[in-house]
């Protein structure tokens, strides 16, 4: 069984609002006894995963800075697993050269949110699926009861209240990119970003994952 | 407010902001006179460096560009005329049916007297076709909006309230489903010379491509950095997403050329106010 450690993010209470950017919406309510995760596509080996059997793999607990395309951005500490972890038991011989494509859960009113991104840049950024923040399993509206960050990358980029992982050869456009022209891409840009937990501004010189802030 | 009105080329009339007004500007637009000013802040690196900078005249709107007004251009068949679009913008457009405005249907972002949004900068950059005129260059925008006395935001250095324009404090707005604004709706809102609702509401597109700061900028006469059409460009201003740093003149933020969300609309600029009287 999974523990983790009680941590509070300073400021959580002026996080904006998580139903703000999630686009598909929370679905009600997830049956863990029936949920899973399905990893697809051109793997050696596709299956699914339980809640349960995710928690026993290898967890990853870390404190990581997730960066909005809306400029604000909050240090949190996840806990979850690896992607590489999953790419690993699935087989992927040449990860190099394909995407992932996350897709939701869902609502029926809104269908689901889908977003693909360069695989193995992902496993480099040590990309994590998460199923706890501070100490705590994701709430309904936070991804529960998984989702993907790819912290190199703004969130409109890695999918909350995952259903589906599909390795691929097209690397092709997600929900926010079709909605409202958003890059494909989706690298984190030198900006200036507002650090919920901070209470203030920082700027950011490099592109990529936000580190040392 | 000190006013240095006789810099421009005889053709302003007035001393006072209110009645800055010149015969030969065009209707609804403010004429900025020639002139240097402070351009950039040390508050971010982006913003930086700290230099002057100088301007020739040029007419802005007063306000963003409205929905009323982007109807006309839908109405006239902007969308399907070739000849308002530069050859990327024309593709992006086919490629995505794009027909209007990605709000244009939803009362919280169409009302008649909103700046349009949901537009992306070949969208703006049509526009300006349509109405003769053209994108302003961010230095234009950051003039017409903090002009010569280097205050902080287009009101002066007052602190940004809740009554001097549509933004969000701590970038989290107070609504759920949030919306624009009339481009009225906030009187104190008006820049050094005129021009309304700079600050905040929707973020405004400019001519330039993104740049890291202005070390490019070796003349400081007339800047404007341009590197590829389809590359990230420069948005100012602020909106009603984002907290009050965006509000400031000098703050600097950047979309790709693609984008269409209700973050950003747009106002124009005359610059050869010659040819157009």
């Amino acid at each position: 069984m999974s523990t983790c450690i009680a941590v509070t993010t300073p400021n959580i209470h002026k996080k904006p609002s998580s139903l703000r950017y999630y686009q598909d919406g929370p679905p009600q309510s997830v049956d863990l006894n029936k949920w899973q995760l399905l990893l697809t596509g051109l793997v050696s080996g596709g299956r699914s995963f339980s809640y349960a059997e995710i928690l026993k793999l290898p967890q990853i607990e870390e404190s990581r800075r997730m960066v909005c395309v809306c400029n604000w951005s909050i240090r949190r500490t996840w806990k979850g697993v690896l992607l590489s972890t999953l790419i690993e038991i699935a087989g992927v011989p040449s990860p190099e050269k394909l995407c992932l494509k996350q897709t939701s859960i869902g609502t029926p009113e809104k269908g689901v949110y889908e977003a693909t991104i360069p695989l193995a840049d992902a496993m480099a950024r040590r990309a994590l699926l998460i199923h706890s923040v501070d100490g705590k399993p994701l709430k309904l509206e936070g991804g529960f009861p998984l989702r993907l960050l790819d912290f190199g990358l703004y969130g409109y980029k890695s999918v909350k209240g995952l259903s589906k992982l599909e390795v691929t050869d097209q690397y092709a456009l997600g929900e926010w990119e079709r909605r409202a022209g958003y890059d494909l891409d989706g690298t984190i840009r030198p900006k200036k970003y507002w650090g919920v937990d901070l209470g203030t501004w920082c700027f950011v010189n490099q592109p990529g994952e936000v580190k040392g802030i | 407010m000190m006013n240095k009105t006789g810099e421009n080329d005889g053709e302003i009339m007035s001393t006072s902001t209110e009645a800055r007004v010149s015969i030969s500007c065009p209707d609804n637009m403010i004429m900025v006179p020639s002139g240097s000013f402070i351009r950039g802040t040390a508050v971010f690196p982006d913003e930086g460096p700290v230099s002057t900078v100088y301007m020739d005249s040029f007419a802005m709107d007063i306000f963003p560009v409205t929905n009323d007004q982007f109807a006309l251009f839908i109405d006239s068949g902007g969308y399907d005329n070739s000849t308002l679009w530069s050859g990327h913008g024309w593709e992006y457009i086919r490629r995505n049916a794009i027909r209007f405005p990605n709000y244009w249907h939803d009362p919280r972002w169409n009302q008649g007297d909103h700046p349009v949004t949901g537009i992306c900068w070949w969208e703006a950059m049509a526009y300006a076709s349509f109405a003769g005129k053209m994108l302003p260059t961010e230095a234009q925008w950051e003039y017409a909006c903090r002009g010569t006395d280097g205050r902080t935001y287009p009101w002066g250095n007052d602190e940004p309230t809740l009554v001097h324009a549509n933004y969000a404090p701590g970038c989290d707005p107070a609504e759920l489903k949030r919306s624009s604004t009339a481009i009225d709706a906030y009187p104190r809102n008006k820049s050094y010379f005129g021009c309304s609702d700079m600050a905040g509401n929707l973020a405004e597109w400019c001519l330039d491509n993104a740049s890291p700061d202005y070390s490019y900028d070796l003349t400081h006469h007339n800047p404007v950095y341009i590197t590829r059409e389809d590359d990230y460009h420069i948005a100012r201003g602020g909106c009603g997403l984002h907290n009050e740093t965006y509000l400031r003149c000098s703050s600097r933020d950047n979309y790709p050329a693609t984008v269409r969300d209700n973050l950003i609309g747009f106002r124009c600029v005359v610059n050869d106010l010659a040819k157009w009287k």
